[in-house]
């Protein structure tokens, strides 16, 4: 059989969960077909792979533009090999009211020849009634931990039961009450058709409570007070986040910086602003197969998802309890390209249901494919959020400080809310200096539908305040905005709001400049005219923004062997939501190998447990098998700088370990380094030395034919910096900017762990751990929009982002990515709005009828464009780019609507009706 | 109701009456095993599921919404879907120009803005339009379709890159 783009060989690792062991095969459900069917022949990559470093097209491209089937929602389970031929449906149905005990279905609405052959209530499978943070009402009945039978374990990292037990309320919207499974297709239809949208189906008893509101740990407290004379600063969360009195002074810091900021001695601004949820609509409704072969005690899933290593983890905890519904010894998971992502897909709990769905099905496999009102109703949300900020400019337009309080809507059960509001807190402060910061925010619990880590992380909400507020300060003011905005723009070796330092040139003045002269801002006034004379009101709005790409320490994995063939093959435990990470990785082992990988494996949760690392405790990089952080789920923002860096590790470690050792034997000199070599039309060629070029395939088969090295496994850190280490392998002492390693022997089965020095290497400092982040990825944008000032109609005419990418690695991902985030965040600033509670989607009647995401004209499709900015010379890597172009454009649309209005939005989104009424009430 | 018949990608296909109103995208996927086509909103917006019909032998070829269209009313109807574009192994232009532009990420969206293309296409070949109004036929094949990776700019350069690579169809 052809290989492809998805080949790999079977893998399977043990991982010991509350001290039960399991096995756990991982396996791209393209190469499952293509190893054990006919069915996907074709599942060839085509000619994609343009020149070394460079893709002519996306990698994953020509399955998805024929039509294969590569996402979970095309398989049943007659597609899988081995796998029993029928499937019952599986039918969720969800809390509609959080006041009232639910008490039962009223199945008596479903035709008796269509009524579901198992029903699954919460007292099945929710073993204890537990609340996140548990604080101020332990006496509250719903709070008490009961016991029942435990037929499935919650993992640690949920909160909430799966299911809510007759009796007890919901602990929100859309928290499962049953898990109804059906025959077949057409009593699952029948069903769906009788009580989809029938208020009676559920029935609750008449006992109404409200669910306490409390807010989710950690809560984000950032006080800085910068010393006067550019100094250390007197007090911030870097300098003093890690002393037990930090709370307490910096609420006396706070205290007197409102003070100060309404003492008169600075001109100060004031907003209140609040954001609406908002639903990732990734176009793939979240599907998924399920099925527990009893025989060889294995649980089969087929699944798209965002967060492959978490969610493992939490599927093997289910079923480690005393007394579980199936003996599960072995997990396979079937990965799926997931049909978008956007956050949506990061530690949703969807997989977990599909687990539970399959173990209760007798033995057979079950379909969980969720319509889209379901998802509306189920699906992780962005964060509405509430705010209020002061902001405070002296004479001369030097911002001065800033008190800032956000309240962040989690919804039901805790996703990643905190640390959304985190990152919201470090972004508060824009891409400028202020001095003085007291910055407030939290994510709380509520009974809405949960919300997720969803593109922006905090970061539209945030900058949105402050980039409006900077408007209405130019304005009262009579400055240019874009120049207010040159005043106090962040350079390298300043601090953020957190204290953390800048420590890459940012380019902001750059985008200002490059903004300040393009013709949307330079033709504003002509503009304005000619649209005026077509009845309509025409506005330019500036933003700008520098979200933060990664977390506070990533931990990274990269593999990349080179077979006998001398092709490259790349594994990862990273996930491609479509934005490009197969493409971008796969190119990338062509800056050490000369060549693009000719394999790419995505989704390996395997990867990492080969290095046989710890997290335990806490900086000890003295133990040579200690790492910060292991690996984390995948994000668009991770790939061009994180996942690119594991695999140019990976890459230099294969060339420094097993192509420079196979050169020096076909060339018969032991004497040249790596430092010597270049990459010439595929081959190795020695600079200033005249030796023949060894081609790829050479290479590959010295090393397999003399047992050298073939393959490396690495691990890499970044906290402020990547972790640069000193390993020995074979003899030879290296320096490479990673962590962990295995390398793996042509003519040995298992791999060599190799530990690097003990006494040598550079590791982040403490401190680092509290800077919050240090990687940017700097955006401007400019929108120029017409208002009808008598519908009060919105369109967005032309837009500009001018983005600070550093280098690019495929111009065609990056400026789609840019594009898609400019479209999203136009919906979220114009037209997609979903209430909280009931007149929401939570109804579970929610669609794209009444939720209305942007399409092509609402974007200014052919008046659109993206400036990327020269990486400078200290820019050797690329920046992860996903959401830095949407954070700035909610902004310029409020800021380009008050420049055509007159009138100052901050409720988003920013409908017709609020502009109509705001206009009637301004005049 | 009495079997119904109608064509997929040139193949004849008998479906049961029983199945009647069940949705073309649910028949094109768990009974022909032909997922290429999508089912995204199921109620008609946002495009996902387009197919390109031929309702009777000469006529034009007309997108049709395969989610919000019953079995019952396929009788006699010529169905294209994404899995018969390819022929002999050759990409047809709009899906070369959609990988050569990367029109998609995700990719869940491509089918569907592949046959409304593809429709166009068709008609383009027989009824050429003057290039000052291709862009406007492109917007009309496209204008309702729902992208939410790339933001629909790709889509309309490749589509119209292929429509200007091939001969005749502007004039």
């Amino acid at each position: 059989m052809t290989k492809n783009a998805f080949s790999m060989t079977r893998r399977s690792f043990i991982k010991t969960v509350a001290g039960v062991s399991f096995t756990v095969n991982i396996i791209p459900v393209t190469q499952l077909l293509a190893d054990e069917t006919d069915v996907l022949t074709s599942s060839m990559t085509g000619n994609w792979s343009k020149s070394p470093g460079k893709a002519r097209y996306r990698i994953d491209g020509l399955v998805k533009v024929t039509g294969q089937k590569v996402f979970a929602r095309d398989y049943h389970s007659w597609n899988m090999p081995g796998w029993p031929i029928t499937e019952n449906p599986v039918m969720i149905i969800r809390a509609t009211g959080v006041e009232n005990p639910f008490m039962d279905l009223d199945l008596s609405l479903i035709p008796e020849n269509s009524q579901p052959i198992e029903i699954l209530y919460g007292d099945r499978v929710a073993n204890k009634i537990l609340r996140p943070n548990m604080t101020s009402d332990e006496a509250n009945e719903d709070n008490q931990t009961i016991d029942q039978d435990i037929e499935v374990e919650r993992p640690n990292s949920l909160t909430w039961p799966f299911i809510v037990p007759k009796g007890k309320r919901a602990n929100f919207y859309g928290q499962p009450v049953a898990f109804l499974i059906f025959a077949d297709r057409r009593a699952y239809r029948t069903a769906n058709n009788a009580v989809q949208f029938n208020s009676d189906f559920q029935v609750y008893e008449d006992n109404p409570r409200r669910n306490p509101v409390f807010p989710f740990q950690p809560l984000t407290n950032y006080v800085r007070v910068a010393s006067p004379d550019g100094g250390e600063d007197i007090f911030s969360y870097v300098k003093n986040g890690g002393e037990d009195s930090y709370d307490n002074v910096a609420s006396v810091y706070r205290s007197q910086i409102e003070y100060e900021m309404a003492s008169g001695r600075w001109k100060t601004y004031q907003a209140s602003c609040s954001m609406q949820a908002m639903d990732p609509m990734f176009m793939e409704p979240e599907s998924g197969l399920g099925w527990y072969d009893e025989t060889n005690k294995a649980l089969n899933l087929v699944v798209g998802t965002q967060s492959p290593d978490p969610d493992v983890d939490d599927v093997l905890e289910m079923f480690s309890g005393p007394n579980p519904i199936v003996d599960v010894k072995t997990v396979n998971l079937v990965s799926c390209y997931p049909g978008g992502g956007f956050g949506g897909r990061d530690r949703s709990v969807f997989t977990l249901n599909l687990a539970i769905a399959a173990t209760y099905a007798q033995g057979n496999p079950v379909r969980l494919a969720y319509d889209r009102f379901e998802q509306f109703q189920a699906g992780l949300k962005r964060h509405p959020c509430e705010l209020e900020e002061s902001l405070s400019v002296d004479a001369n337009g030097k911002l001065q400080a800033l008190d800032i309080s956000m309240s962040f809507d989690g919804g039901g059960r805790e996703n990643l809310s905190p640390w959304v509001a985190q990152l919201a807190g470090l972004c508060a402060g824009g891409s400028y200096i202020i001095p003085k910061a007291a910055i407030s925010s939290n994510a709380r619990y509520t009974p809405n539908i949960s919300s997720g880590s969803q593109r922006g992380f905090g970061g539209p909400q945030a900058f949105f305040a402050i980039e409006t507020l900077l408007d209405d300060i130019a304005k009262d003011n009579d400055w240019d905005p874009i120049e207010l905005r040159k005043k106090n723009i962040l350079s390298e070796g300043d601090k953020t709001v957190v204290g953390g330092p800048i420590t890459e040139k940012l380019q902001l003045a750059e985008i200002l400049d490059t903004s300040e002269q393009h013709a949307i801002w330079q033709n504003r006034d002509a503009d304005r005219q000619y649209w005026r004379e077509k009845g309509l009101l025409y506005g330019v709005g500036f933003a700008m923004s520098m979200q933060a790409y990664g977390t506070s320490g990533d931990g990274l994995i990269g593999y990349v062997e080179i077979d006998e063939e001398g092709q490259l093959i790349v594994k990862t435990n990273a996930v491609d939501m479509g934005n490009g990470s197969a493409t971008t990785l796969a190119v990338t082992t062509a800056e050490y190998l000369g060549h693009n990988a000719s394999t790419i494996d995505m989704g390996n949760p395997d990867l990492y447990p080969v290095l046989d690392m710890t997290t335990t405790g806490n900086d000890d990089w003295q133990d040579p098998a200690w790492t910060a952080n292991g690996v984390g789920s995948s994000s668009a923002c991770l790939t061009a700088f994180h996942q690119v860096h594991a695999i140019d590790q990976a890459s230099k470690v294969l060339l420094d370990t097993g192509v420079i050792p196979a050169a020096r034997k076909i060339w018969g000199r032991n004497d040249i380094q790596s430092s010597q070599i270049t990459w010439i039309d595929g081959a190795v060629k020695a600079q200033e030395l005249n030796l023949p070029p060894i081609p790829m395939k050479k290479i590959g088969e010295e090393i397999h034919r003399s047992g050298g090295v073939k393959a490396a496994l690495v691990h890499a850190y970044f906290q402020e910096i990547w972790v640069k280490a000193d390993f020995t392998v074979n003899s030879e002492l290296f320096r490479w900017e990673i962590d962990g390693l295995a390398v793996y022997n042509a003519k040995k089965a298992e791999p060599e762990v190799i530990r690097r020095h003990a006494d040598t290497g550079t590791y982040p400092s403490e401190v680092s751990s509290r800077y919050s982040r240090t990687t940017y990825a700097p955006c401007g944008n400019l929108i120029g929009l017409t208002v009808d000032p008598r519908s009060g109609d919105t369109v967005v005419r032309k837009s500009l982002s001018v983005l600070n990418a550093g280098k690019i690695i495929t111009e065609g991902l990056v400026s789609g990515q840019s594009q898609g985030g400019v479209a999203m965040a136009i919906g979220y600033s114009l037209l997609e709005d979903m209430p909280p509670g009931l007149g929401g989607p939570a109804d579970g009647d929610w669609n794209l009828n009444r939720y209305f995401v942007p399409l092509s004209r609402d974007v200014a499709v052919n008046d659109q464009e993206l400036i990327t900015l020269e990486p400078v010379e200290t820019d050797k890597t690329s920046k992860g780019i996903a959401e830095a172009v949407m954070c700035s454009v909610a902004p310029a649309i409020s800021n380009a609507i008050f420049d055509a209005t007159g009138v100052r939005f901050r409720d988003l989104p920013i409908t017709a009706e609020k502009i109509r009424k705001g206009m009637a009430i301004n005049g | 109701m009495g079997n119904i018949h109608f064509s997929v990608n040139g193949n004849p296909v008998i479906a049961s009456g029983e199945n009647a109103d069940l949705p073309l995208v649910d028949y094109l996927q768990e009974d022909l095993d032909l997922t290429g086509t999508k089912f995204c909103c199921g109620i008609g917006v946002c495009r996902a599921c387009t197919v390109s019909v031929r309702r009777q032998p000469g006529a034009p070829l007309e997108p049709m919404i395969a989610c919000s269209t019953p079995l019952s009313s396929m009788e006699g109807v010529e169905v294209h879907t994404i899995e018969g574009v390819e022929k002999n192994g050759q990409l047809h232009p709009l899906q070369q120009a959609f990988l050569d532009h990367f029109s998609f990420q995700c990719g869940y969206c491509t089918s569907g803005f592949l046959m409304a293309a593809i429709t166009l296409w068709d008609r383009l070949i027989d009824n050429p339009v003057p290039r000052s109004d291709l862009d406007r036929v492109i917007d009309d094949a496209l204008k309702d379709h729902i992208c939410r990776c790339t933001g629909y700019i790709r889509y309309y350069e490749a589509v119209k890159d292929a429509v200007l690579k091939q001969p005749g169809m502007v004039s």
